[in-house]
């Protein structure tokens, strides 16, 4: 247990009427790289907030490094934040806002120099001492944020959508060096996005959000591969669910009867009682697209309604008989097929998930 | 098409309205005649009599000494205000937020009678103390009001950066908040000084029996008839006021530039012109 540096218990909050957070339970390891992940409104920025200190929890306890800090001052916490619009000070010059810190530490003067160098040569800023905030990109703002964050070697550092001001480009070669950084200097770190591209790219957990609970925490793999609920499948995976009936069909495999035609999942070791209203979740790039019928008569019946063909990555929009959509993503070529033409949508046993599973029982 | 020429034409009218008097009286000052009407060439005469008059120049060191404390004070006790106004957990906060600007609406000629009543009652022996308190009194809404303006637009994420990084409230003050609304508390102390340079009405009530200021000794001296003396400290009044107005414009125009874009610069100068206007 002691390498947990982090612990939110039971935590729940609320704007008057409007509940945020509904009984927050994290774990995080020393060194670990967790994002929240979540849409806007979803608690992500109340819980980083808590644990800087920012907010105090109606009820629950935060631990960091195994001390209560719920009431202590964000200024007693061993914890920095890099907020949203990087909070640079105005009228201080880069070097005056990365030495805020270690001045009000009253470490010495040659101390702070040093250190303020060796932080602005690790966010790559160095010869930009002088420089005010104003005078400074996005992204170099974004730097020395963190400098100003890292310099005080907090055990935690805490992240509010740190990239999000940032355009596509300067954002994926962030997300890298980001990742390196963390790397590099073993802080805990504490990342914030609804960018679930982001969060995949760089974590080594996500927990991800919705309406102040975790719906699932786990490693991206887990996360991506395996969702546990139709939320995080389509948060996530921008998956495709389908509902219909469960048949055993043994070897851990089950038939999806549904009003469209058969589907496959794998159970994963649950069980599953024959006649069992379940969720299959399919991520776009496992759907195949067939015009000829299937030998097992596997497929939903459909007809394509729309292509599109944008960077690289077709997709290609098929209705259901009843109007609903599922999307098929491919990478690269383009496809004979055009709308209006009558296909079959069918996916491999493995890319079926069976999802909400704890909810419907 | 032609561009009419009555808009010019009206902008002319008015400027020369507004204008012309003050010009005539700056050019008369250097007249050498000593009838204000008949000009009788270029001089600086009356600026030298001017100097060498005692009462006056006692007269401008008492409104010199009151506007600097006046204005000093209102700097203290106005931006104080304004910065522990939003943290206040009071009943009836905007009523008294209302109240604090009162001061600026009420006609001087009110204020001062409520002044006279009130040192009256308490006792207080008429003179640069009663001047000072008045006039702190109606020069505090100016900063409040512009550093209200100002601590709007400091956006809060500022002060939580400060604290995360392990700042006291006291820190916060001092290092974030302070350097920020500096420009609206420099803006307004200008202000304030230029209002309680000029100020007559209230001077009038609260004023001792041997204490003057500059614009009563102006008031006074138009009973006994101009003489071009007074032409001269009006010039000279005018010019430092306008100095004192337009440094004002500037400080507060770099706070605003300061300010995030959440508050609109329109917004912004509203401010500042209701500011500027009301009195």
């Amino acid at each position: 247990m002691s390498d947990i540096i982090l612990e939110l218990s039971q935590i729940e909050k609320s704007f008057g009427d409007v509940r945020v957070l509904n009984g927050i339970d994290l774990s995080v390891r020393k060194g670990e790289f967790i994002t929240l992940l979540g849409p806007s409104g979803c608690g992500k920025t109340t819980t980083l907030r808590i644990i800087a200190g920012l907010e105090t929890p109606d009820s629950g306890r935060v631990f960091l490094a195994g001390k209560d800090v719920t009431d202590l001052e964000p200024n007693k916490r061993n914890v920095n934040t890099v907020f949203q619009n990087y909070a640079l000070f105005p009228h201080m010059n880069v070097e005056s806002n990365i030495a805020y810190s270690l001045k009000l530490k009253k470490v010495d003067k040659q101390t702070i120099a040093k250190t303020v160098k060796e932080a602005l040569e690790l966010v790559q800023l160095s010869g930009y001492e002088k420089r005010m905030p104003d005078e400074l990109s996005g992204g170099q703002r974004q730097r020395v944020a963190i400098a100003r964050a890292i310099v005080n070697q907090p055990a935690v550092l805490l992240l509010d959508e740190p990239l999000g001001a940032l355009d596509l480009q300067l954002r994926h070669q962030m997300q890298i060096e980001l990742k390196r950084l963390q790397k590099r200097l073993g802080v805990t770190f504490i990342y914030i996005t609804h960018d679930q591209e982001e969060a995949l790219n760089m974590s080594d957990r996500i927990a991800v959000m919705r309406d102040g609970k975790f719906e699932q925490i786990g490693t991206p793999a887990q996360v991506y591969d395996n969702p546990r609920t139709s939320y995080v499948a389509r948060f996530v995976g921008s998956a495709n669910l389908i509902s219909g009936t469960a048949y055993n069909m043994g070897d851990g495999l089950i038939r999806l009867e549904t009003d469209y035609g058969l589907g496959v999942a794998r159970t994963r070791g649950a069980q599953i009682s024959d006649g069992q209203a379940i969720t299959v979740a399919v991520r776009r790039e496992s759907v195949n697209l067939v015009t000829q019928e299937t030998p097992d008569n596997l497929g939903l019946r459909a007809v394509v309604k729309e292509k599109h063909y944008a960077g690289g990555v077709l997709q290609i929009i098929v209705s259901l008989s009843d109007g609903r959509e599922l999307v098929c993503s491919r990478q690269g070529i383009d496809s004979p097929l055009k709308p209006g033409d009558h296909v079959l949508v069918t996916w491999l046993p493995d890319q079926g998930v069976i999802v909400d599973l704890e909810a419907a029982g | 098409m032609k561009k009419s020429k009555i808009p010019s034409l009206y902008l002319g009218l008015m400027l020369a309205l507004m204008y012309v008097p003050i010009l005539l009286v700056i050019i008369y000052s250097f007249n050498e005649s000593r009838i204000s009407s008949v000009w009788g060439g270029w001089s600086l005469r009356w600026y030298r009599d001017l100097f060498r008059d005692r009462d006056i120049m006692d007269a401008m060191t008492n409104s010199l000494i009151l506007a600097t404390v006046s204005s000093l004070s209102a700097a203290v006790i106005g931006t104080l205000a304004a910065v522990g106004m939003p943290r206040a957990n009071l009943k009836g906060k905007g009523i008294i937020e209302y109240l604090s600007t009162l001061p600026i609406m009420i006609p001087e000629i009110i204020l001062g009678m409520v002044f006279l009543v009130y040192f009256a009652l308490i006792r207080l022996p008429f003179g640069m103390v009663t001047l000072a308190v008045a006039h702190t009194s109606f020069c505090t809404p100016y900063v409040y009001m512009l550093v209200k303006a100002r601590l709007v637009g400091i956006d809060k994420s500022y002060a939580e950066a400060a604290k995360d990084l392990g700042a006291t409230e006291w820190n916060v003050f001092w290092d974030i908040t302070l350097p920020l609304i500096l420009p609206a508390i420099t803006s307004g102390v200008l202000l304030a000084f230029a209002m309680s340079l000029d100020d007559v009405v209230i001077s009038v009530f609260v004023t001792g029996v041997n204490t003057n200021t500059l614009p009563l000794k102006i008031y006074t001296q138009l009973k006994t008839g101009v003489t071009p003396k007074i032409n001269a400290l009006c010039t000279l009044m005018f010019a430092a006021t306008m100095l004192i107005v337009l440094m004002s414009a500037w400080f507060a125009k770099k706070s605003v530039r300061k300010t995030e874009r959440r508050i609109s610069s329109e917004e912004a100068s509203g401010i500042r012109n209701s500011v500027g206007l009301a009195r």
